[in-house]
């Protein structure tokens, strides 16, 4: 059996910890963003989902994400349903120095984050059962199985030899898409809505910043080699990078440096280094932080023109920056900073770039389809709005029955 | 790679010497009165 390493349990303890503050991050970062009369239900829908994932996850999610493959590199079996099996020894096949029970937290909050991401699309029109019931069936028919191709033994994507160290695919293409399809399918709001609470947004975005340290360089799941603190160096060059380009690119193109700008940009940053945060090295996270300060800000300048009411640039900041992210691995990753990786584009190995593409392809219409089935099925057996008057009222008074914020 | 890094962070240091930063407004004044 393998030996458990107290600093790496160390590590992956304080790890989970914080990619488990990620979501009611979020929660706050989106919060700022919508309408005052919408902020409760935009905090609820992530506190929401760290509760429901939880569950879900060590119900069955775990074991379909991560357990022994049940054919084709599709899906995991059903044989670590409710953590039968999981226990205190390690898995050597996913982390042979921590305990197996601890593993499966980390990959938890994980699983968590990717659907609460989605919520940014529909904010401000959504019934909370509708939502309830596509959380849980997205994670089971479109996270889980995602995992699993990429990250769980035998997964097809795996053993193709993508290169994903945090969740660019799994994660962030997976969740930008689906907020892409969910948008369209549910239609614009009646009345958009500025951002009611900007230091709400910056200070969402900071706890998002700090928690990610958790989500990249805890993905080395182990604090010794030197591989968790080079994660954790580019994942805080190419945050810094991205929000100084993208607060550049709104100066050049506004005329003023925007402060949201900054912090969606140092967020898109943190998505695009995440699927190469264990294989670039420092000149490679800038590269990628300008990439996505200038590709995810083009990227928002078209919601106007393809009339797509994705009222939180979800699909801009992650669908893109996690295909840009995705893409990079294949041109910047070097085997000088994982020798478990692969060199790419960069380093003279072109069929990296190649095999990357078909992670971004397949990972875009997977998410696609399902999620374009999902909001189908919901929507003509629950309703996925809310009605025009509960919308026009807002989602905290009309789905909750509390408010925000009372003013005297 | 390290010669485009540094050229990178170079670009966005020139741009901000370079770009003309908008002078308030009307837009600015009813930002201020929205606040208010």
């Amino acid at each position: 059996m393998d030996k458990i390493d107290t600093g790496d349990t160390s590590w992956l303890l304080i790890s989970t910890a914080l990619v488990m503050l990620m979501t009611p991050a979020l929660g706050f970062f989106y919060g700022g963003l919508v309408g005052k009369k919408n902020v409760l239900s935009t905090l609820t829908h992530s506190f929401f989902i760290l509760c429901l994932i939880s569950v879900q996850w060590v119900l069955w999610g775990y074991s379909l994400a991560f357990s022994p493959d049940a054919g084709g590199g599709l899906i995991g079996g059903l044989s670590w349903v409710a953590l039968k099996g999981v226990g205190f020894a390690p898995n050597p096949d996913y982390a042979g120095t921590i305990p197996a029970q601890l593993f499966m937290a980390f990959q938890m909050m994980f699983a968590v984050i990717t659907p609460a991401l989605i919520t940014g699309a529909f904010a401000e029109r959504i019934s909370f059962k509708a939502y309830a019931l596509f959380a849980l069936l997205w994670a089971t028919l479109v996270y889980d199985p995602l995992a699993h191709w990429v990250w769980g033994v035998g997964g097809w994507l795996r053993v193709l030899g993508a290169l994903d160290f945090a969740g660019g695919t799994v994660v962030h293409i997976s969740s930008g898409v689906s907020a892409l399809i969910a948008a369209i399918l549910i239609g614009r709001r009646l009345k958009t809505s500025e951002p009611h609470d900007v230091t709400m947004t910056v200070l969402g975005a900071s706890l998002l910043w700090f928690g990610w340290f958790g989500f990249n360089a805890g993905s080395a799941l182990t604090a010794g080699g030197g591989l968790a603190t080079s994660a954790f160096v580019v994942t805080n060059t190419a945050a810094a990078m991205a929000g100084l380009t993208w607060l550049t690119v709104s100066w050049i193109h506004k005329g003023r440096p925007s402060v949201i700008g900054m912090a969606a940009g140092a967020v898109a940053g943190l998505v695009a280094i995440t699927p190469a945060s264990g294989f670039v090295d420092v000149s490679g996270s800038i590269i990628i932080g300008l990439g996505a300060g200038t590709i995810c800000y083009a990227a928002m300048q078209l919601r106007p023109r393809l009339k797509v009411d994705d009222a939180l640039d979800v699909w801009a900041v992650h669908g893109i920056g996690g295909t840009w992210g995705a893409i990079a691995t294949g041109l910047f990753a070097t085997v000088a900073i994982n020798s478990a990786g692969a060199d790419g584009l960069f380093y003279g190995n072109a069929n990296q770039v190649v095999i990357q593409l078909v992670a971004v392809a397949a990972t875009w219409v997977y998410a696609a389809v399902m999620t374009a089935v999902i909001v189908k099925v919901i929507d003509v057996t629950v309703g996925f709005r809310v009605k025009e008057h509960e919308e026009s009222l807002g989602l905290d008074a009309s789905q909750h029955g509390e408010i925000a914020y009372v003013l005297d | 790679m390290d010669i485009i890094a540094l050229a990178s962070f170079g670009l966005l240091v020139v741009a901000w010497v370079v770009t003309p930063l908008r002078s308030a407004n009307v837009a600015s004044v009813e930002l201020v009165e929205k606040a208010a």
